[in-house]
């Protein structure tokens, strides 16, 4: 096979430390607007990715369509550049598996059937205009192969599927509703997003308008799986190190409510990154990041870990550890317990553009998109636009106040990280707008 | 090396679409990782494909393979085509017509040296940094070589080398700290990476941060006429004029998750902004990093003008959107790679220089600030509302610049930004940057830029 090859070549020129992964992947992609199909998209690619390290000296290469020829030119080539390169300070090499490798995740491989797709996107497109007068949308559907082997012994297969459906419906050019369903098959896909984008859009219609200030603000799914995407990227080991991070220097420390528990999983039976194993071949298992509020880890690879003398939590990225799923836990209200909950707040049910001032402080801010909703004395009384969240991480996690009974998984543009979330109030929001 | 014969094959097989094209790119690129002194190793990437479009009845598909070979055109060709028609569209999609070009156009560039002299060049910036809490530096090149052909008679062999830098500092004092990142690019080869002067700017960064933490002083509240640099106008440039001046958004074609725009159709010729306002986007700047002769489905790049003396102007089209509006296309067509559909993007965006001096714009400001470089930013998803958080900044006093201000906010609209506007400097320079859209995400190569603009009465915070 062409990853023994690649790795016996690849030793055989010395190199000390060898990954070869092997994917060959089948995705496809429905893009519509102005409430109809606009274009479907359709990726078959087959892609070699190699890792080499000789002397604390690393190269990793990816080939595309390989084959035995173009793997041992690669390997030349990095041989070359490994004889110029300077050796990484701190290397640890890459580990060997000691762990059981999970197979519950559920794969379909009908997932991106033709017809089934174009069936959920029409469905979609009919459901929001039932609420909405113009729809837009995409389905994202694939299905993976993955080999790898290692210089280390290890020799493994995975494969994946998933699927991913994000609509927006508007009611006017300034109204809007977002939805997101995600799934590793389509068995497991809730079909009813159009339906909720449209409510929202319909919701969002004749605004009024709120002073900045503090707010106590409930973030839906959305909005909060975009803050924890981010807070789990900067849990990598390597932003950490990086100066990247406002979790840096606080393992063992408060940094979030009591009621904030997020544990980054790699094999949540339906996650949308969940794997078998990371890229080193480590098999994959969850890592507690946030404990009752106490940051527990940072996410690692065999060689930051060593970095930090402790051992690789399964999140190779060999060079930038990297997260795969975050599960945020539940609380026990419903989101009509939380409105309820609010004397004076806003409830936000989608951002985008999260921008920081500085990463090793955590002050950002992002701006509100879809529906937003002033709550007074427990009860929505109208929608709002052309707000922004401006404050910091570490004050949004301390100030989370309550969390939904109402999981969902969020994966889209603005949310790289798949996330399983409930909608959280948080105290105290900063909020701001344009002036003028 | 590209097999041309293979596309001629590809459009053989796609004889009954209404009209296909095909794109054949082959990437190589590398790039280096310096985190706090130490190399996190090297990256070589080869990026080699071939992309199928086709318009079948009215309905288009797009279909994209590594597996280069005869068996991979034939299937990817065949696929399109096939999900193209499983559309049933109520209204048929059609392309503008548009003149089909032959032409081979290359940037030349210097090569690099061996990854050892980069390594030592990065260590040596490295050096300079080396009194701060934390530096990360990275350093990309590639070499993209593309073939483009359609059913139309178009045939566009391209070769473009670009080189990129990136750096984060954060430097730290008392308990503070601040950040700030750069980006330096072009198109072009090595000499690229030598006139960028990156030592002399990362210094001044340094400088300017330990300064900021030690002296920056609260910015003051109300209404002030703020100066911005063209680092930031470029930014301003191009998020708030050449986003929503993107046709597809105006189309709804991007809805879903890029977002639409604030500027409809109908609002071509009316007023946006004041007189000495104008916001061009070029392609043909020689050597920048957003620089095509010919966009992605095979149209003559040209230089457009979207705010003309204040005016709504004109907006970036591809030959989907140029059909819609009934006009030509403009040739903003751009995929990032070859596993990509051409979508309208910008090439390089900047405000076009007007007559004033940096001190002439200072010299009758009262009561202001003028902001130079920033870190935080946002703006929706219709380009309307905006913040840009200064991080560079100096208060104004009496004509002279004075204190550092400490992240001043400039929360404004769109159009009460470009109203604002009474000044626009005369020196014009540029900034690399990578403007992301589409789905999947592409990032594309761009300059933003242009002159320093002053603004009268608007509120900061």
């Amino acid at each position: 096979m062409m990853i023994h090859y690649a790795v016996e070549t690849a030793e055989k020129a010395g190199m000390e430390d060898v990954v070869a992964r092997l994917t060959e992947r089948d995705e496809k992609q429905i893009k519509f607007y102005r409430s109809e199909i606009g274009v479907i998209k359709e990726w078959n690619t087959s892609t070699l990715e190699l890792f080499m390290a000789r002397g604390k000296k690393i190269v990793s290469m990816s080939i595309e369509n390989p084959d035995n020829n173009k793997i041992k030119k690669a390997i030349e080539r990095g041989d070359g550049i490994v004889r110029l390169m300077a050796p990484k300070e701190g290397y640890g090499g890459i580990g060997q598996n000691d762990r059981p490798y999970a197979e519950s995740k559920k794969y379909d491989g009908g997932v991106d059937d033709d017809g089934r797709i174009v069936a959920l996107a029409n469905r979609t497109i009919d459901d929001a205009l039932s609420h909405a007068g113009e729809a837009a949308g995409i389905i994202y559907a694939g299905k993976e192969n993955v080999k790898l082997c290692s210089s280390k012994g290890i020799d493994e297969d995975d494969r994946n599927s998933w699927i991913s459906l994000s609509v927006r419906a508007f009611a006017s050019e300034n109204a809007s509703g977002h939805a997101v369903r995600c799934s590793r098959s389509m068995e497991g896909l809730k079909k009813d997003a159009g339906k909720e984008a449209g409510k929202t859009a319909e919701m969002s219609l004749h605004p009024g308008k709120i002073e900045r200030g503090k707010y106590d603000v409930i973030l839906s799914h959305l909005t909060f799986a975009n803050l924890i995407s981010y807070m789990a990227e900067f849990s990598s080991a390597f932003y950490v190190d990086s100066g990247m991070s406002f979790l840096a220097g606080n393992i063992g420390k408060d940094i979030g409510s009591d009621k904030l528990t997020v544990t980054d999983s790699g094999i949540h039976p339906d996650g949308i990154a969940s794997r078998k194993f990371d890229d080193e071949g480590i098999a994959t298992g969850e890592t507690d990041i946030i404990r009752d509020g106490k940051l527990k880890s940072y996410l690692h690879n065999t060689s930051t870990a060593a970095g930090h003398r402790t051992s690789t939590t399964g999140n190779a990225g060999i060079i930038y550890p990297t997260p795969w799923n975050e599960v945020v836990n539940a609380g026990e209200l419903s989101l009509e317990d939380m409105i309820g909950d609010v004397k004076r707040g806003v409830y936000v049910t989608n951002v985008w553009y999260t921008r920081f001032q500085n990463y090793m402080t955590g002050e950002f801010s992002t701006i509100a998109r879809d529906g937003a909703f002033f709550i007074e004395n427990g009860e929505i009384k109208h929608a709002v636009e052309g707000i922004r969240i401006s404050d910091s991480m570490p004050r949004i996690l301390k100030n989370v106040e309550c969390l939904s009974n109402d999981v969902r998984q969020i994966y889209w543009w603005e949310v790289e990280v798949p996330v399983f979330t409930p909608e959280a109030l948080v105290k105290d929001v900063n909020i701001t707008k344009s002036f003028m | 090396m590209i097999d041309e014969g293979l596309a001629e094959y590809g459009l053989r097989i796609a004889a009954g679409a209404d009209y296909a094209e095909i794109r054949m790119e082959s990437v190589e690129g590398d790039s280096i990782t310096l985190s706090n002194g130490v190399v996190e190793g090297s990256e070589i990437a080869e990026k080699k494909g071939i992309a199928v479009r086709v318009l079948v009845n009215g309905a288009m598909g797009f279909h994209a393979t590594n597996i280069t070979g005869r068996e991979g055109m034939k299937r990817a060709v065949e696929r399109a085509m096939k999900t193209a028609s499983l559309q049933k569209r109520k209204e048929r999609m059609e392309l503008s017509d548009e003149k089909a070009h032959r032409d081979r156009w290359e940037v030349n560039g210097r090569p690099s040296p061996d990854i050892d002299e980069k390594i030592s060049y990065l260590k040596s910036l490295d050096d300079t940094a080396k009194d701060t809490l934390s530096r990360l530096f990275f350093y990309g090149e590639e070499r993209a070589e593309k073939y483009y052909t359609n059913t139309d008679g178009a045939e566009i062999r391209s070769v473009i080398p670009r080189m990129f830098l990136y750096y984060l500092i954060t430097v730290g004092e008392g308990g503070q700290t601040e950040q700030m990142n750069r980006e330096f690019g072009n198109a072009g080869g090595w000499e690229f990476v030598e006139k960028w002067n990156v030592g002399e700017t990362l210094e001044s960064d340094m400088n300017f941060m330990k300064k900021l933490i030690k002296e920056g002083k609260k910015p003051p509240e109300g209404n002030l006429d703020i100066i911005v640099g063209p680092y930031i106008s470029g930014l301003i440039a191009h998020e708030s004029c050449g986003h929503p001046f993107e046709a597809d958004r105006i189309l709804g074609r991007e809805a879903a998750q890029a977002g639409k725009s604030f500027i409809r159709e109908d609002m071509l010729g009316e007023s946006i902004g004041s007189e000495c306002v104008s916001v061009v986007d070029d392609p043909t700047v020689p050597n920048s990093y957003g620089y095509y002769k010919y966009d992605d489905e095979g149209i003559k790049a040209e230089k457009r003008y979207l705010i003309k003396d204040g005016m709504i102007n004109e907006f970036l089209h591809n030959r989907e959107t140029a059909f819609y509006f009934d006009r030509m296309s403009n040739a903003a067509a751009r995929a990032s790679a070859y596993d990509r559909e051409p979508i309208v993007r910008m090439a390089n965006t900047y405000i076009q220089p007007g007559d004033f001096s940096l001190d002439e714009m200072v010299e009758d400001v009262k009561r202001g600030i003028y902001m130079v470089t920033f870190m935080e930013w946002n703006i929706d998803d219709r380009r309307y509302n905006q913040k840009y958080v200064g991080e560079e900044a100096y208060y104004i006093e009496n004509g002279e610049i004075g204190h550092v201000v400490k992240h001043p906010a400039l929360e404004i609209t769109t159009p009460a930004f470009y109203q604002s506007v009474d000044a626009v400097g005369r020196e014009l320079e540029f900034y690399p940057a990578t403007c992301g859209k589409g789905e999947p995400m592409q990032g594309v190569p761009v300059f933003t830029g242009g002159a320093a603009v002053r603004l009268r009465n608007v509120r900061v915070r």
